[in-house]
């Protein structure tokens, strides 16, 4: 990186690619108009939308290179500065900024982010909107590299409704289909509440602060302590922060969006709904981690939200048997394990788990993908069975992927979860309970991994043989697969435990960014860990894996008699879990219908009846007194003179007699 | 010679009667405007006679002989557009009769 105006090239190449493949996708539709078949040039957008988000991957790469040179404790590097609003004292200005966080952020975002366009390239191949597919593909990226390299909250709000606004738009892709487009909507308006909450949030550190900019709040807010009456305003704020993650990030009470938000096509689902975007929450408690840090109230109430979030997840993906939703349940679960970990003052750890997340959530969902791309979109297990057979790559890839998640011993997953499951347990008191919350929700993970593994690849095949034809999928789709693969396999290697006598290389790697909050926990005590302690927890951790896997894979891989039998045992049960735990329905029945209600009601009686009729009288009333009134305009000079002279005598006799 | 003020307002009275009756019921629009002419010279009338009511033998009022005055200018030149109008609109019609002006009829 020569000059700090490169840095802008990160976000804005995938924006020219969106603007690109936007113009190719309206060629499209002019060559369609002539012939309805024509594809016109739509054939150049993956081309044109890979390309931009490969140059934004190796321009973060060279940032990342530029930024590890640097000394520790100046690691940043700073764009120039566009000014924005400037009222008064308030001075908003957008810039870029690249420090370790942001860093491991552009290259998971960059990284998967390119990797998804190339499966894309394969996935949507034939779709109409081809081209459209991927200029929303790209405004995604552009919006999440603002998001992630904003240097005020300001910015970051710009590429958090950026992020949201092209979450709607892919979530409702194939909106002809109705469903997807309620989704995206739903997906909206849940992400709405959040934003609100958000913004009171913003407002109030500028009430406290006077500005936005990230740095200078992080280094305010240790001077607060001294007046309880702003740190009393300073938690609320913190805590109205995370009420926007928890929109975005799909945390009780705003989960039931995500699971929706299947709807859109599955490489969106991959690249929006778990590796990037619902990580958007996680990425901002960790760049402002002094704010949340300051009141361990906040993290105690962030890391509560979050073990609740993983449990209740982790269940509901127990008895599905859309496989997307499966891994939609799974992504809400394991969100909640990086909320548990920032609650637990674990930030490196939550940012870990955050990147493994990315890889083999992004590669099951990609494996899923494949599946629903080979079994002609059937995304019912039951109706699957036996594909090792048919598609072997996607099946390795997929079993590398579920491993990960599972956690089980090695592999990504089980360091990054393992490590915010010790953070938790270290912390002692009330994070006891979180802890036991965790480690139930790691065998629930285990058990509906493994579940969802033998339904689709083993067992017997369930689908119809005379219409569907199991088929692997092309190299454009299965190469991404194996390189998210691989990185699942050994992303481990980012953050060992201490036990290993190595050095967690992510958590150094954090240090000048997690510091300030460390410093801040650090006077409400420090916890450590006995080596025996850390091997005695990863032991528990491989044996909840192995055995819950085991046990999850043992009971599926014969067939779905299991479902069929708790389905005719314990109706109530199955339907309480598959409907995530009625919280949904419960949204439904408390919020939505007597909104609508309400919204009925204001609408025919209020507005048509009583507004519009007291309208549209004013108007009758004026009509039929002058249709009334202009009978005595007959044209007549006489009669005009009549009704002076009458109008004359009239006044006379008044002025006479009154 | 003195006739007492009130013979005189009945007089002006019988003028506005005939130039109000006139007005109303002949169409010939130049026999319109001399009825306007009759009933502003009825005015006329009434204020010479106000006029007188209300002077001594030693002093004259003259205030109404002032305004009866003004009034006739007036008249003179409402004459003067009426008669000019009433060309143009025999230009137009052909006729002058009043009944033919309905067109602003609502």
């Amino acid at each position: 990186m020569g000059g700090t105006w490169l840095l802008w090239f990160v976000p804005l190449l995938p924006l020219f690619g969106a603007a690109a493949c936007g113009l190719i996708h309206f060629a499209t539709l002019a060559a369609r108009k002539h012939d309805a078949n024509a594809k016109g040039p739509s054939g150049l957008a993956p081309v044109v939308a890979c390309a931009a988000i490969l140059g934004s991957l190796l321009l973060s790469i060279a940032a990342f290179k530029q930024l590890a040179g640097l000394p520790a404790d100046a690691r940043v590097i700073e764009s120039a500065v566009w000014p924005w609003i400037h009222v008064g004292s308030l001075q908003l200005d957008i810039s870029l900024v690249v420090d370790p966080l942001s860093a491991v952020m552009l290259m998971v975002v960059t990284g998967v982010g390119f990797l998804i366009h190339v499966y894309s390239a394969g996935y949507m191949k034939g779709d109409p909107g081809y081209a459209k597919f991927f200029a929303y593909l790209n405004l995604f990226v552009f919006s999440m590299l603002m998001l992630v390299l904003s240097s005020s909250l300001i910015g970051l709000f710009v590429g958090w409704e950026g992020v949201g606004l092209c979450s709607y738009l892919l979530i409702g892709f194939w909106y002809e289909k109705g469903w997807p487009a309620e989704a995206g909507q739903k997906a909206f308006v849940f992400n709405r509440v959040g934003d609100a909450s958000f913004l009171i949030g913003s407002f109030i550190l500028i009430k406290l602060f006077g500005t936005l900019d990230l740095s200078d709040i992080n280094a305010a807010v240790a001077g607060v302590s001294a007046d309880p009456e702003k740190a009393w305003w300073l938690t609320v704020g913190a805590l109205c922060l995370f009420g926007g993650c928890t929109g975005k990030s799909a945390q009780i009470p705003l989960f039931t969006w995500l699971p929706d938000a299947m709807a859109g096509p599955t490489p969106v689902s991959a690249l929006i709904h778990a590796a990037t975007m619902v990580t958007a929450g996680v990425y901002l408690v960790v760049r402002m981690n002094p704010v949340f840090a300051f009141d361990p109230t906040v993290l105690t109430v962030i890391g509560t939200i979050g073990a609740l979030t993983a449990l209740v997840g982790g269940t509901s993906a127990i008895f599905q048997r859309d496989i997307k939703k499966v891994l939609a349940y799974s992504t809400v679960s394991q969100l909640g394990y990086m909320f548990l970990g920032l609650g637990s003052g674990a930030f490196a750890a939550a940012i870990f788990h955050l990147v493994t997340h990315a890889f083999f959530k992004g590669l099951l969902f990609l494996g899923a993908g494949s599946v629903i791309h080979g079994m002609h979109d059937e995304q019912d297990m039951h109706k699957m069975g036996g594909l090792r057979r048919h598609m072997p790559k996607t099946f390795v890839t997929f079993l590398a992927g579920a491993a990960a998640l599972s956690g089980l011993p090695l592999l990504s997953g089980f360091f990054s979860k393992d490590e915010i499951l010790a953070h938790t347990f270290a912390h002692g008191g009330f994070y006891f309970v979180l802890w036991g919350i965790g480690i139930v929700t790691a065998a629930v993970t285990a058990y509906y991994t493994w579940r969802m593994v033998a339904l689709t690849f083993f067992g017997k095949e369930r689908f119809d043989h005379h219409h569907v034809h199991p088929h692997e999928s092309p190299a454009l789709m299965w190469v991404p697969l194996a390189v998210l693969a691989v990185l699942s396999v050994f992303g481990g290697a980012l953050g060992l435990p201490p036990v290993f006598h190595v050095v967690h290389v992510l958590e150094h790697w954090l240090e000048p960014v997690t510091a300030p909050g460390k410093a801040l926990l650090a006077a409400h005590g420090t916890h450590e860990l006995s080596h025996a302690m850390e091997w005695a927890l990863l032991g528990l951790g491989a044996a909840i894996a192995l055995g819950f896997a085991h046990f999850g894979f043992r009971t599926y891989v014969k067939g779905v008699e299991r479902d069929e039998s708790v389905q005719r045992n314990r109706p109530a049960l199955a339907d309480f879990l598959v409907g995530a735990w009625k919280i949904d329905a419960q949204y439904y029945a408390k919020i939505v219908y007597p909104s609508k209600l309400v919204a009925f009601v204001t609408a025919v009686i209020v507005d048509q009846f009583a507004i519009d009729g007291l309208v549209n009288g004013a108007g009758g009333l004026a009509t039929a007194t002058g249709n009334r009134l202009k009978l005595l305009v007959d044209g007549s000079l006489k009669s005009y003179a009549l009704w002076i002279g009458a109008g004359a005598v009239l006044l006379a006799l008044l002025w006479m007699f009154v | 010679m003195n006739v007492p003020s009130e013979h005189l307002l009945f007089l002006a009275a019988g003028l506005f009667a005939i130039g109000v009756l006139g007005f109303l019921i002949r169409r010939n629009v130049i026999i319109v405007l001399m009825c306007i002419e009759l009933m502003l010279n009825a005015a006329n009338l009434t204020f010479l006679a106000a006029s007188r009511q209300h002077s001594t033998p030693q002093v004259a009022n003259l205030d109404g002989a002032v305004f009866s005055i003004f009034v006739i200018l007036v008249a003179a030149c409402e004459a003067a557009v009426g008669l000019a109008l009433i060309i143009a609109l025999f230009r137009l019609k052909q006729t002058v009769e009043a009944d033919s002006l309905s067109e602003m009829k609502g």
